[in-house]
């Protein structure tokens, strides 16, 4: 079989992803905010209070209620792994997820030890009981295959990730005595390579053949790829020398020239706007990723490093994740009127197609500016403008999505 | 079970469609399928939603694959299919 079975009956009720969505953007928001009020500090360093408190907003924010939201989702249709009551769970990991996000950003601008360690904590205890979970749910699935392999692996490193960001909040704050520096890779690594990275190839394993209509990913590939790449960790972690990291750069970098190979064999000649992102994401990978490379040889301009934080970090996974939006929230919407509704409307009316142009141009713009900000920080201005709009724009595209589901519905519940 | 020779009525080729538009057009189709009539739906990947649709709404359905690795669907009304033996 070419690409793995989705058990679209084991999907969580609506409201158990759609918070997660629904919230990401406003993280996204206050990272443009701060990019706009804050370039001359977010884009010098990659330490700044302000560069910590934006990459944070985006990450442990944006980046994680979205991958969070979309796993509630993924493990029961996609690996088999129910979690358990869901509509139960959902309400410390969301909760306590978002609302130690903004803690610990708010800790790191205000280089504030105790809002740092609250956010943190906040943060950690909600991952803690996500990761819990998910892991006694992947652990029963009897499903097998390397959508499930990558799922657990992913779920291993997000835990990893945040144990070490905790211990790193904690020591910023005075609370432990260790040198925060000294975990900063391997905490970078974990939550980008590690969490980040597994996670997306674990769905694109699914979702980049059902959506852009490609060939699936070879079997040689999808079974080894997860595996390798965290064993690349694990030598990187293991090893003291900033070289040992290559490795698991050099893997990343492989998965993305692997995915716009299949996307250049598409079987659709047209192309859409989740397309069009996942493109540029994997782009964006090869680029960051060769930066990257210049800064583990030796390379000490902090201009590099800003630079390959921006590419991977926006350019990559919020490109990935707004084209990933574009495709789930209409699509789950769609799943859940279709046996309720015998009209339901077609997904593509469900979104506004001349405004997600003007999103990608906006989201675009912001990137390239983010990117030269890294050079000349006044530019950093227009990004956090072109930012902002484009978090906004995708949360108004999301809410039209939403708000056409609840007027279908309506329908049903008027007298006849 | 149902024949597999038989010339399907309607044919519903979905390779080069985008989810749910494959789904969106065989349910339209078997709204337009004649009494006794036999849908094929071609598609490049097994539509698990279609198969929950199909049977709670009485229809029936013959799965089979491809040499380019796409599926051959072929769907009728359940009550037909006993017929057939």
């Amino acid at each position: 079989m070419a690409t793995a079975e989705l058990s679209f009956e084991q999907a969580p009720p609506l409201s158990v992803p759609l918070r997660f969505f629904y919230g990401a953007p406003i993280f996204l928001f206050l990272a443009a905010l701060l990019m706009m009020f804050r370039f001359d500090q977010v884009f010098v360093s990659r330490w700044t209070p302000q560069t910590l408190a934006l990459t944070h907003l985006v990450t442990a924010g944006f980046m994680l209620q979205v991958m969070l939201g979309a796993l509630f989702q993924l493990m029961p249709v996609a690996a088999g792994a129910n979690l358990w009551r869901p509509h139960w769970l959902v309400w410390p990991v969301h909760v306590g997820s978002f609302a130690g996000a903004l803690g610990l950003a708010w800790g790191f601008y205000a280089s504030h030890g105790a809002w740092l360690a609250a956010g943190g904590v906040l943060l950690t205890l909600a991952v803690l009981v996500f990761m819990l979970a998910s892991a006694l749910a992947l652990l029963r699935t009897p499903a097998r295959g390397p959508t499930v392999s990558a799922l657990r692996l992913a779920v291993l490193w997000l835990g990893v990730t945040v144990a070490i960001g905790l211990s790193m909040a904690a020591a910023r704050g005075g609370y432990l005595g260790l040198e925060p520096l000294q975990w900063s890779q391997l905490h970078v690594a974990g939550g980008l390579v590690g969490w980040g990275g597994l996670l997306v190839a674990a769905t694109a394993y699914l979702v980049v053949p059902m959506f852009q209509l490609t060939p699936a990913y070879p079997a040689w590939f999808s079974r080894a790829f997860a595996w390798a790449l965290a064993g690349a960790l694990v030598l990187g972690a293991a090893a003291t020398h900033p070289l040992a990291w290559i490795p698991a750069v050099v893997m990343v970098m492989g998965f993305a020239v692997m995915t716009l190979d299949r996307q250049r064999r598409r079987r659709r000649a047209k192309t859409d706007l989740t397309l069009s992102l996942w493109r540029q994401a994997m782009s964006c990978v090869l680029l960051g990723g060769g930066l990257s490379l210049l800064v583990l040889l030796g390379e000490n301009d902090p201009r590099i490093s800003v630079a390959a934080g921006v590419l991977v970090l926006y350019g990559a996974f919020v490109s990935l994740i707004a084209g990933m939006l574009y495709k789930i929230v209409p699509f789950i919407l769609w799943l859940f009127l279709q046996p309720r509704l015998s009209q339901v409307p077609p997904m593509t009316r469900m979104l506004n197609q001349p405004l997600m142009r003007w999103h990608w141009w906006v989201h675009s713009g912001g990137l390239v500016m983010a990117g030269l900000a890294a050079f000349w920080s006044p530019m950093g201005l227009g990004a956090g403008v072109a930012i902002g709009a484009a978090s906004l724009l995708l949360l108004a595209q999301l809410m039209r999505v939403g708000r056409h589901a609840q007027r279908a519905l309506a329908t049903l519940s008027q007298p006849s | 079970m149902m024949s597999p020779t038989r010339t399907p009525d309607l044919v519903v080729d979905a390779r080069a469609m985008l989810p749910p538009e494959p789904l969106e057009r065989t349910l339209e189709a078997l709204d337009a399928l004649p009494e006794g009539g036999t849908l094929l739906l071609i598609i490049p990947r097994q539509p698990a939603p279609l198969y929950d649709m199909l049977v709670n709404n009485g229809y029936t359905y013959e799965v089979k694959t491809r040499d380019d690795g796409a599926f051959d669907i072929l769907i009728r009304q359940a009550d037909q299919a006993h017929g057939d033996g």
